[in-house]
């Protein structure tokens, strides 16, 4: 396994760490980008950047992972582009990068969390971009998710006379929080919500609209550009089975075979235990190399 | 920063050098910072990565790095150990002493990374001037169940009611709760390692001036006289002033960088804290 640790962009403001190919095979004609998630440094949460780059790299894939502007070990930004620009600017640069460095000419972005947003804007803004995961980004919930959520907790709290009483004094208590609780996930759900990486689901660079997020993500994959959008089942309060995001975001009659949806029921959203990070591994994995790219870049228009 | 690649032996490491700004008055002298383990190192990049700015800015050298097995260096998770990191920072001291060419250097560390830097300093040829010691680690058994500790309150707090509730769900997340410590490896010799941390590690001083921070300056204090350090000249326990919970995964999207640690390391090294 071959690395380097280098600087890059605009006054190699950049900082990140190449993975290359492994020796001995084909190499492939196209590389994976991996970046922060929330303030964690470039090799992701629970050094997951790492382990993907070189399980990758052993394929035969190249890898980039980088701290954006103003993250981990990169320079701040000079402030004048919005976070957007910004973020799409450094995912570029990063592209620059990795393709001077091992000559590939097409980009798969895994976003992780917070990742999620500048892997799709990067994708509706640049075509070298072939393919990206977005993990763990979105929090939908539907009428079936919000009872699955609320039949975990009634299993926590257990059958008979106890837990049944526990569950009446806590209904007597909080009634009038739930019902309200409640009222407002399905208004969010029948609206539009935001997706969890927002800070206040204010910004307009984070607000997005599940349905259009959706039309988005199909028009990405019809235009040739893998998606795969992965979830982690953590608590049962978010995402809690299957189809549930696909059905959020109004997919569940549109099948594209560059539109993938995976769910891992028993990863937690920080992929902590040394098992989730193996799942979560062989996951992204797998669906980078089921979204690999067919063809050249395209040209351009 | 300039990225630097070091090897020790077989062992492939990512540093990162800052080199003592133009601007400053020259220091002629070099901060070896050492990491602490697993996710606490990860929490903790952000204070090593303005640490390492502000000594720069005050014109002092400056080496961070990861251990093997750690971080952004080659090696498995399973690879890191407290030994092997030992040795790592004896090497990163090297490179920092030779980039920087200067006189005297001083080291600092959080948690485990504190250890390392002890016997580091331990070890080196070149006398340390300064060591600071951040919420140091002064009894490895008790480290060790915090970690375990940590780690299944991590758990259940990521996973909630599962975690109580679906015992597949625990048997096929954590099979071996004692081989890891939220999702970094320990492996039976890394442990067996931690386990002989005590405050005697301490002993014989390996720099004429050894700073804790702690957040419990008493019980701190009753611990280095039992290790019979209390009375050593040179060594100075003051209270770090913040209780920060090191080992969680909760709140990831927060950086913590308490200033008041780097203005006590540049008061430690002389220098004003304004630099």
């Amino acid at each position: 396994m071959r690395e380097t640790t280098l600087t890059f962009g605009l006054h190699d403001a950049l900082l990140g760490t190449v993975s290359f190919a492994a020796p001995g095979g084909r190499a492939a004609p196209w590389g994976v980008l991996l970046f922060n998630a929330g303030v964690i440094h470039r090799v992701g949460a629970h050094r997951t950047n790492v382990k993907l780059a070189r399980l990758l790299a052993a394929q035969g894939i190249a890898a980039l992972r980088f701290d954006l502007h103003g993250m981990g070990d990169s320079q701040r930004a000079d402030g004048s582009l919005s976070y957007k620009e910004q973020v799409v600017a450094d995912l570029r640069a990063a592209m620059d990068a990795l393709q001077s460095n091992t000559g590939v000419q097409r980009f798969a972005l895994v976003g992780f969390c917070s990742g999620a947003l500048p892997s799709y804007w990067a994708a509706q803004a640049d075509p070298r971009v072939s393919a990206i995961v977005l993990y763990d980004a979105f929090s939908y919930p539907t009428a079936r998710s919000v009872l699955r959520s609320l039949g975990m907790r009634l299993r926590r709290h257990g059958v008979g006379p106890r837990a049944w009483s526990a569950w009446l004094r806590a209904a007597l208590r909080g009634g009038h929080a739930a019902l309200h609780h409640a009222g407002r996930t399905l208004a969010a759900w029948r609206a539009s919500a935001s997706p969890q990486t927002s800070d206040d689901g204010t910004a307009p660079d984070t607000r997005l609209d599940r349905l259009e997020l959706g039309k988005n993500l199909l028009a990405l994959a019809q235009r040739g550009t893998g998606v795969m959008v992965l979830s982690a089942g953590t608590d049962f309060s978010a995402v809690n089975y299957a189809g549930q995001l696909r059905q959020a975001l109004g997919l569940q009659r549109q099948h594209h075979q560059r539109l993938i949806f995976a769910h891992l029921p028993d990863v937690d959203h920080a992929v902590t235990t040394r098992a989730a990070q193996q799942q979560w591994l062989s996951c992204v994995r797998d669906g980078l190399l089921r979204l690999a790219p067919s063809s050249a870049l395209p040209a351009s228009p | 920063m300039t990225p630097v690649r070091l090897t020790n032996g077989q062992r492939e490491l990512v540093a990162l050098y800052h080199a003592p700004a133009a601007y400053a008055p020259e220091q002629r002298h070099a901060v070896l910072l050492c990491n602490p383990f697993g996710q606490e190192a990860i929490r903790a990049h952000r204070l090593y990565r303005v640490m390492a700015d502000r000594l720069a800015a005050a014109g002092f050298a400056v080496l961070r790095f990861d251990y093997y097995g750690s971080g952004d260096s080659a090696g498995d998770d399973d690879a890191w150990d407290v030994e092997g990191s030992i040795g790592d920072a004896g090497v990163a001291l090297d490179e920092l002493l030779r980039r920087s060419h200067a006189r005297h250097w001083s080291a600092a560390g959080l948690r485990l990374g504190a250890s390392i830097a002890l016997q580091t300093a331990g070890l080196a040829a070149q006398p340390a001037t300064n060591l600071l010691l951040i919420d140091p680690v002064l009894d490895g058994p008790a480290y060790l169940a915090a970690l375990a500790a940590a780690n299944l309150e991590a758990l259940n707090r990521a996973y909630g009611p599962r975690w109580t509730v679906c015992a597949p769900l625990r048997r096929a997340m954590l099979p071996r709760a004692d081989d890891e410590a939220l999702g970094f490896a320990l492996s039976a010799d890394c442990r067996r390692q931690i386990a002989r941390i005590s405050a005697a590690w301490l002993l014989p001083l390996p720099a004429p001036r050894v700073s804790l921070l702690v957040p419990d300056v008493a019980a701190t204090r009753q611990r280095l006289a039992r290790a019979g350090v209390e009375d050593a000249a040179g060594v100075r326990v003051a209270d770090s002033q913040a209780h920060i919970d090191w080992a969680t995964d909760s709140a990831a999207a927060t950086a913590i960088v308490p200033m008041h640690w780097i203005n006590h390391l540049l008061d430690l090294l002389g220098q004003p804290a304004y630099a």
